[in-house]
């Protein structure tokens, strides 16, 4: 079996290597290479991932490790039940993400790096699914920041493409920062950079309470810039000019997930250090609400859906944070599966009007696109929480999972957990509200250039993707009867609960009636705006980081030119004043010479007189 | 190992340079003979490697060559030069080949090719000598014919360019051999104090304490402090790197900054006490004020020779910060950062020159668009970029993780806070680093801020087949020391521990 | 014959010669001061081989030495002087400067100039 891993991971990097090399001289090549390489990862995904759910044993495996650093760093794998999903997720997602390409990016002259970068991108998610090192997480884990960059600058003429990708990959970097320094320190720690070893070694120690708090924190810093979280929160939006698959891609299996991913692989750190869980706690039950609230009024249907990811993520957080384990796992899961539906459809919508992402520019598409109509229903279903829906029963295991944790708190402040608590359910009423209008806006209604365009449903590559994303949208919930299936018999707990299932049904029902009288009442308009889509603390960022080291920057320049250069240019200067000054002596005159000769041979002798 | 292969490895470039020169005088023949001589020493640098040992045995050249002042004509090869040798070589034969089909302005290529081979015995004389004198000599041997390449050969565009190319030149090269004189007195007190000029001796038994054992130390630091360049010191590099033909670039930044790296390691660590109070710190923060000077200075460029120049400032920065801190893994993370920073900066020298020729500028602010005219080059400026701005997976990240990791753990002998706190600082240097690449990437490579027209190519065509020949060692090396750092990091740790003995 | 005799005429010969060296302006004049500080040189070499009473006689060796070196040396000295005198016109040492260290603009006037002013 290790050997299907390690084929599972150069396969995605030989598909991109052989794409660049091959893709500009053959269109054939570079899209048969693209969908071959993701379908036989998918396939390789497929059979690792079914050996290990449930209660295998998990596979664990070195390759090659370096001998003489201390810790040493090695090409080592892991393979749990965790990994299984993910890599089932990341697998099934890239697949899509590469077959709708080939509609979506039809007659692109840049397909083939795009087609290599998606390679590369799914390679660095399954390296930091199945790495057992931590170095070869964090390279996988930096590749996909890099590959963000270049998918989101792909249309790098348009100026907000440029700049979301650069803030996206600085944004990310910088957070990683605390990645690095928490790898050094667990190394120096636990004498290994085996996440196995160091997690069984936390565990079984049974460590004083938070005498592992910094790299907690630091890796809860990583992860709240790599998910776009509270203070991080900004970069995600921005990044919507990329094209419409890749933001799929980001949003639901790779990028963004990694980030819960990692929290959920390391999770016996987080729970030896209450710092970090509060930590999280905090800011997952200020994410969700305002992105939540950002969602509810911005007029971009791209940017709605990248704020409900992050509103949603903060969901995933805050049921790590509480201790809800198996709850988080489930809605990364159910949220793959959604949101990656929820984008294809809108690039498809995307692509029926002609580019724009506008909502004002769509509406009354139900007819026009009927596909397109079904599925992303289904997709918007699912996120506001609608039974029977896989995000119906996430939410609820979540929201179930919070209570209890709120009820028998570990984190440092109590009252944190309740917070968190109550953020929760105000920002599913909030998801309802914003999934309901944003569905509303681009399905309903009627808008009369509509009628003059040629809006036609996408091609079958693109159509077939959201199909077959559907069917987990609406079976995944199958997963509560029997959660030890997926997870092994250490997650055997009751995922299902049937108090607040009707509790939140009940509010979710409430919450579309409302919305639904205001659509009736007010129509497109619906609700004035009481937060600007654009959030303040980028201004911030502005202010307080970019101006002053763009100031610092001339400075320094400035420095180099008149400080620095002042003091070689001063040198060389002094040299020749004095080579000036002796010069003087020069006169030509030989019997001048001869005085000075004879005078100073008098002078010698006079002097050796004297001494002597 | 015998004498043939290491005195051989030294006289190859020598006699090759010769016989380029002798068929030289008919025609372009000559650039050719040094482009095969090129590879004849890469040749001869693996033959070497292969047979030599990755720690210090007995079996290095060991004559007596000054015999009145004990100097010796002291040679040898171990796991801590081996990989910077290889380095080197490969570098010097991509420059040579490179020098076949793209002649700078200027004609007489012949000769440029020939000093060029002069340099790469004087480098290759200095990562084998293992006596101080001995490496000192080699050093001006790799300095001087660099004056004529910056001066003969440089880039002389724009409003006074004779002048600014021949200050650039003098510049680099008072400098240099001023750091070097420095160094020679320094050299002269530890043989005061050591009573020998052997490297491998002062290692094994020298205690350095007292004042002139400072004194010694500050000064052979200043002197390497010049070549790495450490700031302030740096000042001579900018221009040089700039005004340098595309060859001239590569082999400076490559191969000539290593020079100072290399004697930080193999000339500087044996005479230096950890216990002395400010001496490493000093050095370290110096080291540390480099990396986030040269990121800020490298934000305010408008030229991209300039910002690839001031880039190395920062990258000399972290090897610095690692040799200071007297561990196994600052060693380690010296060489690789070394040997990384040669091998990337040389291919974004390439590639930037690549852009000059084809544009006639590399001014970022006339520069816009080129994805859209040269994809490929532009591809490999970004690959280069993400190489060179630390990105896991490719070469520059490991010497850079490694650097980082040993000031979070220095010696235990040294301050541990301040070394952190340098660690936090560089490690934001680094963010810096990002910040500057993508920023040159955004302007001269997407569209420009303004939107106007890309400038009009005054050679037109993406990526030749030639210059693919000379960059794909380069793209491999990055690619795969990125993915096996084990390569490197074994030999240099069993080198270090035979040739400074207890470290950490 | 007492021996400070001899020393004193060489010494004063020698000043004479120094005298002429340094001050006079004539170049023969100058050659000529050299060949007295010459002559004392000869005048000791001989006074103190006679008064040491050496074997080998190695003052007096040395002072024939120096007569002959004088010769040649007057013999080509007067030549170089012909030779100035040909190109400058005058033997004039103090207006003979071309060895002064100037920048290239304050050279002194072109040839020809000074030969109009003769």
């Amino acid at each position: 079996m290790s050997w299907v891993v390690l084929t599972m991971l150069v396969v995605p990097f030989a598909a991109a290597v052989t794409t660049l090399f091959f893709g500009h001289r053959a269109d054939v090549a570079a899209r048969g290479i693209a969908v071959g390489g993701s379908f036989t990862t998918l396939a390789l995904a497929s059979v690792v991932a079914a050996a290990h759910l449930g209660d295998a044993e998990p596979l664990a495996e070195v390759y090659v490790a370096t001998a003489s650093t201390l810790p040493p760093i090695e090409l080592a794998v892991y393979v749990d039940p965790l990994s299984a999903v993910l890599l089932i997720l990341v697998g099934v997602v890239a697949f899509l993400v590469q077959v709708y390409s080939l509609g979506y990016l039809a007659g692109d002259p840049r397909y083939p790096s795009y087609a290599a970068l998606v390679s590369i991108f799914t390679g660095a998610m399954v390296a930091v699914v199945v790495a057992d090192d931590l170095w070869v997480l964090l390279v996988g884990w930096e590749l996909m920041g890099a590959c963000s960059y270049f998918l989101i600058s792909h249309h790098w003429e348009l100026a907000e493409a440029r700049s979301g990708a650069v803030k996206a990959f600085l944004m990310t970097r910088t957070a990683d920062l605390g990645l690095l320094f928490a790898i050094l320190v667990l190394g120096e720690r636990f004498d290994s950079y085996r996440i196995s070893t160091v997690m069984a070694a936390v565990t079984d120690q049974a460590l004083p309470r938070d005498e592992l708090w910094l790299p907690a924190v630091l890796v809860a810093i990583a992860v709240m810039g790599k998910s776009a979280q509270f203070p991080f929160h900004t970069w995600l939006p921005d990044a919507m000019p990329g094209p419409t698959p890749i933001s799929a891609l980001i949003h639901a299996a790779t990028m963004v997930a990694a980030g819960v991913f990692l929290v959920a692989r390391v999770y016996p750190l987080f729970l030896s250090a209450p710092v970090a869980l509060t930590l999280l706690a905090l800011t997952a039950a200020v994410t969700m609400f305002i992105s939540a609230l950002y969602a509810l009024v911005t007029d971009d249907l791209k940017r709605v859906l990248a704020w409900s990811t992050v509103s949603q993520l903060a969901y995933m957080f805050g049921a790590l944070a509480v201790g809800a384990w198996p709850a988080a796992v489930l809605l990364l899961l159910a949220h793959g599966a959604f949101k990656a539906l929820l984008f294809l459809s809108a690039g498809s919508v995307v692509h029926a009007v002609g580019g724009s992402t506008s909502m004002t520019e769509m509406g009354g598409l139900r007819t026009k696109l009927p596909d397109t109509f079904a599925t992303m229903t289904i997709g918007f279903a699912a996120l506001a929480g609608v039974a029977p829906l896989v995000g119906f029963f996430a939410k609820d295991a979540v929201i179930a999972g919070a209570l209890e944790g709120a009820q028998h708190g570990r984190l440092v402040w109590p009252w944190v957990a309740w917070l968190l608590l109550v953020s929760m359910v105000l920002t599913a009423l909030l998801t309802v509200a914003y999934s309901l209008r944003a569905w509303l806006l681009v399905f309903f209604g009627s808008v009369d250039e509509a009628d003059e365009r040629d809006v036609h449903e996408s091609p079958p590559s693109m159509r077939v993707p959201l199909y077959l994303l559907a069917v987990p949208t609406v079976l995944g919930g199958l997963v509560v009867a029997d959660p030890a299936a997926l997870f092994g018999p250490a997650y055997d707990v009751e995922l299902f609960h049937v108090a607040e299932s009707i509790v939140m049904t009940l509010l979710v029902a409430v919450a579309a009636v409302v919305v639904l009288l205001v659509w009736r009442a007010r129509g497109r308009a619906m609700w004035p705006r009481v937060v600007l889509p654009h959030p303040p603390i980028d201004r911030v960022y502005e202010l307080a980081i970019v101006r002053p080291v763009r100031w610092l920057a001339q400075l320094v320049r400035a420095g180099d030119r008149d400080v620095i250069d002042g003091y070689a240019d001063g040198a060389g200067a002094s040299a020749r004043g004095i080579g000036g000054l002796l010069r003087l002596a020069q006169t030509g005159n030989v019997q001048t010479y001869l005085v000075v000769v004879v005078v100073g041979a008098a002078a010698v002798a006079v002097l050796a007189g004297a001494v002597a | 190992m015998n004498a043939l292969v290491l005195n051989g490895l030294v006289a190859a470039p020598v006699v090759m340079a010769a016989m380029a020169m002798l068929v030289g005088r008919r025609g372009r023949a000559g650039v050719g003979v040094a482009a095969f001589g090129g590879l004849v020493v890469l040749a001869w640098s693996v033959w070497a490697v292969v047979v030599s040992t990755t720690a210090l045995d007995g079996s290095h050249v060991d004559v007596a060559w000054v015999e009145a002042v004990g100097i010796r004509w002291h040679l040898g090869l171990d796991g801590i030069s081996a990989p910077l040798v290889l380095m080197s070589t490969v570098v010097f034969a991509c420059a040579l080949i490179a020098l076949v089909r793209n002649a700078p302005e200027g004609g007489g290529t012949t000769a440029l090719a020939v000093l060029l081979l002069v340099i790469e015995a004087g480098v290759l004389g200095s990562f084998l000598a293992l006596d101080l004198v001995l490496f000192f000599a080699f050093f001006e041997v790799a300095l001087i014919p660099m004056w004529f390449v910056i001066d003969r050969w440089g880039d002389a565009h724009g409003p006074r360019g004779e002048a600014l190319r021949r200050r650039a030149a003098t510049r680099f090269l008072v400098f240099t051999v001023l750091g070097s004189a420095l160094m020679l007195v320094g050299f002269v007190l530890v043989r005061a104090e050591a009573g020998t000029f052997d490297i491998v001796e002062i290692a094994a038994s020298y205690q350095p304490s007292g004042a002139t054992a400072l004194a010694a130390a500050v000064l052979v630091a200043l002197g390497l402090a010049v070549k790495t360049p450490l700031w302030p010191l740096h000042i001579w590099l900018p221009d040089a790197h700039s005004k340098a033909p595309t060859v001239g670039s590569v082999v400076l930044a490559a191969v000539l900054l290593k020079l100072g790296t290399y004697g930080f390691l193999r000339f500087w660590l044996p005479v230096v006490d950890p216990g002395w109070e400010w001496l490493q710190p000093v050095v370290a923060g110096l080291a540390v004020v480099g990396i986030v000077y040269a990121a800020l200075a490298c934000l305010a460029q408008t030229d991209l020779k300039r910002l690839i120049a001031y880039s190395s400032v920062g990258h000399m920065g972290f090897v610095v910060l690692a040799a200071t801190t007297f561990t196994l893994g600052g060693v380690q993370a010296a060489v690789y950062a070394s040997v990384a920073h040669g091998i990337i900066t040389g291919l974004l020298f390439f590639l930037v020159g690549a852009v000059k020729d084809r544009y006639g500028t590399g001014d970022l602010g006339r520069l816009r668009a080129l994805y859209g005219q040269v994809p490929r080059l532009g591809g490999l400026v970004a690959f280069a970029a993400m190489a060179s701005l630390g990105l896991p997976g490719l070469a520059g990240f490991w010497g850079e993780m490694l650097a980082i990791r040993s000031a979070v753990f220095p010696d235990g002998s040294l301050p541990r806070e301040t070394f952190v706190l340098l660690a936090v600082i560089a490690a934001f240097g680094v963010i810096l680093a990002s910040a500057y690449f993508l920023a040159m990437i955004r302007s001269a490579f997407q569209s420009g801020e303004t939107g106007a027209a890309p400038p009009e190519p005054v050679v037109r065509g993406d990526v030749t087949a030639w210059e693919w020949l000379t960059w794909s060692p380069l793209v491999a090396a990055t690619l795969v020391f990125g993915v096996a750092p084990g390569l490197l990091l074994t030999p240099v740790a069993e080198a270090t521990v035979a040739f400074l003995g207890g470290l950490r | 014959m007492p021996l400070w005799w001899p020393l004193l005429l060489a010494s004063m010969l020698f000043g004479i010669g120094v005298y002429g060296v340094l001050a006079r302006r004539n170049a023969v004049l100058v050659l000529m001061g050299v060949e007295l500080m010459l002559n004392a040189v000869n005048i000791n070499l001989v006074a103190f081989d006679a008064a040491f009473r050496d074997v080998l006689h190695g003052g007096q060796t040395l002072a024939l030495f120096t007569i002959v070196i004088a010769a040649a040396e007057i013999g080509l000295a007067l030549a170089i002087v012909l030779l100035v005198f040909r190109s400058h016109g005058h033997i004039d040492v103090d207006r003979l400067r071309d060895l002064a260290d100037r920048d290239r603009l304050d050279l002194p006037e072109p040839r020809g100039a000074e030969r109009g002013v003769r």
